[in-house]
C-alpha cells in the first residue's frame, strides 16, 4: 500500500492515471471527512444516505480523474463533483423535510462570528436549539445562497475555490456572499433569534 | 463514519472492475465542444447576418413612406431568426461547458459575444458566405423555396397592394409616352402618369413586368407615379428576384460593382 503520507497529490493522482487503485485509497482517506460534512451541510440527507452519495462521489471521481486539470486544485476539482451530485440528489429530494443533526455544533462558530455583524451575541451561550435554528435557516435560504455561504463559512473556501466549485465568476461570489448574508440576518432578525 | 469507508471504496472498483476513462476520451470531448462552440457561434452570425439583409434592403433606404415596422412585417425572415434563436441557445448551452468562461463575468461574455457576432456578421457580408449560403438553401430546399421565400413575397405584396395608401405592386400592361396600364395585385387596373417620377435602378417599364408604385391621387382617374421601384428586393448584401427566383449577385467583385452603381444612382 502506498505511503501517503510521503507522496504529494499530483503524484498520487498520477499512479492512479496508471491504474493503480490502491493509490486511490490515499485520495479517498484524505477527503472522504471533509466531503461528507459536505454533503450533510448542502443537504436534509441523513447519516447513511450522505454515506452512500459519498461512495458515488468518490466511484465517479475514480471513474473521472483523467479529467481532472492541473491548473485548479484538486480539492476544487473533488467538491466540484460532489456539489454535482448532491445538488442532483438534492432536486429530485427537494421535499424531504429531514434535517440533519449529524454535524458537529462548532462547525457553525463562523456563522456565528458572522452574526455579530448585526447581533449581539454571546457566543458562550450556543445552545444545540441555535444550532438546529441556524440550520433551519440555512435550509430555508435559496439553494445559490446557501451553497455560497457553506462554502464560504463552514468550508473556509476562498472565494476562486468557490467560483471553481460552483463555475460561477468569482464576482458573482461575492456578490451572492454579500446578499446571502443579509438574507440570512434578515431571517435571524425576524425570527427574533437571541444567543 | 463507518469503519472501512475507503478499503470499501477500493474493494468496489476492483470487484466491479471500474476503469478510468482515459485521457485522450476528455480531450476529444473537449475539442469537440470547443468545435461545436465555434460553429454555434458562426451559424448564430450567419442567421443574423442573413436576417440583416432581408430587413435592410432598398425599401429602408429610398423613401420616406416606409418605417422601420413595415420592413420587419414584411421583410423578417422567420426561419432565420428562429436559427437565429436556436443557435443563441445552443451557444449560450455550449458556453456552460467551456472549462474556464464562468471565470469572467457575464456582461464581459456578452460584450465579447456581440462584438465577435457583429465582427463576424459585417465578414459573412463581405465575403458573400451569407449570401450564398441562403442561395443555396433556396436552390436546394424546396421547402425553403417555396414556403418560407413565397411567403416573404407575399408579405411584401400585401404590404405593397394599399391603392388607399398610394402604394401598388404587380404587372405593367402597357406602356406608351409617359404612360403605364397597369394591373393591380386585386387585378384593378389602373392608368399611370410616370413623367415626374423617380424611377429606381433595375426597374424595367415593360410589359408584363413586375414593379412598386409609390403614388398621388390627382383626380377620380388621374394618378401620378412619385416613385417607381424594382419588384424584387436587394439589400447591400444581397438580392433576389421574385419572379425568377434567382440571386442577381454571385461574386463579390458584381457587388463591388453594383454597390458604386447604386450610389452613383441615389446620388443623382
Amino acid at each position: 500500500m502506498l505511503d501517503c503520507e510521503k507522496n504529494d497529490e499530483i503524484s498520487i493522482i498520477a499512479k492512479i492515471s496508471s491504474w493503480d487503485i490502491d493509490a486511490y485509497f490515499c485520495i479517498v482517506e484524505k477527503y472522504k471527512e471533509k466531503l461528507l460534512t459536505y454533503i450533510l451541510r448542502l443537504t436534509n440527507v441523513t447519516y447513511e444516505e450522505a454515506e452512500n452519495l459519498l461512495q458515488e462521489v468518490f466511484i465517479k471521481a475514480y471513474k473521472n480523474i483523467n479529467s481532472y486539470d492541473e491548473k485548479y486544485s484538486f480539492s476544487s476539482w473533488i467538491y466540484k463533483m460532489t456539489h454535482n451530485l448532491v445538488i442532483d440528489y438534492y432536486r429530485k429530494n427537494k421535499d424531504k423535510e429531514t434535517i440533519s443533526l449529524e454535524t458537529q455544533d462548532e462547525e457553525y462558530k463562523n456563522l456565528i462570528d458572522l452574526l455579530d455583524n448585526w447581533q449581539d451575541i454571546e457566543k458562550d451561550l450556543v445552545k444545540k436549539e441555535l444550532i438546529l435554528e441556524i440550520r433551519k435557516i440555512l435550509n430555508e435560504l435559496d439553494l445559490k445562497y446557501r451553497e455560497v455561504l457553506i462554502l464560504r463559512y463552514l468550508e473556509e473556501k476562498d472565494y476562486n475555490e468557490i467560483s471553481d466549485i460552483l463555475r460561477i465568476s468569482p464576482w458573482t461570489v461575492a456578490s451572492l456572499i454579500n446578499r446571502g448574508k443579509k438574507i440570512f440576518a434578515w431571517k435571524i432578525n425576524e425570527k427574533n433569534m437571541r444567543f | 463514519m463507518k469503519d472501512k469507508f475507503s478499503e470499501n471504496i477500493i474493494s468496489k472498483i476492483k470487484n466491479e472492475d471500474i476503469k478510468n476513462l482515459p485521457k485522450m476520451y476528455f480531450v476529444f470531448m473537449n475539442f469537440m465542444i470547443w468545435l461545436f462552440f465555434v460553429f454555434s457561434i458562426l451559424f448564430w452570425s450567419l442567421a443574423l447576418s442573413i436576417t440583416f439583409s432581408y430587413i435592410f434592403n432598398d425599401d429602408i433606404l429610398f423613401n420616406s413612406r416606409i418605417w422601420i415596422f413595415y420592413l420587419l412585417k414584411t421583410y423578417l425572415p422567420i426561419f432565420w431568426v428562429i436559427i437565429f434563436a436556436v443557435f443563441s441557445l445552443l451557444t449560450y448551452v455550449n458556453f456552460k461547458f467551456t472549462s474556464s468562461w464562468y471565470k469572467f463575468p457575464i456582461v464581459w461574455v456578452l460584450v465579447w459575444n456581440i462584438l465577435t457576432t457583429l465582427f463576424l456578421w459585417y465578414f459573412f457580408f463581405y465575403i458573400w458566405v451569407s449570401q450564398n449560403f441562403e442561395y443555396f438553401f433556396r436552390k436546394n430546399i424546396s421547402f425553403y423555396s417555396n414556403y418560407l421565400v413565397k411567403d416573404m413575397e407575399s408579405r411584401m405584396v400585401s404590404a405593397w397592394q394599399n391603392p388607399d395608401d398610394g402604394l401598388l405592386v404587380w404587372k405593367i400592361l402597357e406602356v406608351w409616352e409617359k404612360y403605364l396600364k397597369f394591373k393591380d395585385y386585386d387585378e384593378s387596373i389602373w392608368k399611370v402618369d410616370f413623367s415626374d417620377s423617380i424611377i429606381r435602378w433595375r426597374v424595367v417599364l415593360e410589359t408584363w413586368y413586375n414593379i412598386k408604385i409609390i403614388w398621388k391621387k390627382l383626380s377620380n382617374d388621374e394618378f401620378i407615379a412619385e416613385e417607381i421601384r424594382p419588384y424584387m428586393m436587394w439589400s447591400k448584401w444581397m438580392m433576389w428576384d421574385f419572379e425568377t427566383d434567382d440571386a442577381i449577385y454571385n461574386g463579390w467583385w458584381r457587388w463591388m460593382w453594383g454597390d458604386m452603381m447604386r450610389w452613383g444612382w441615389m446620388m443623382r
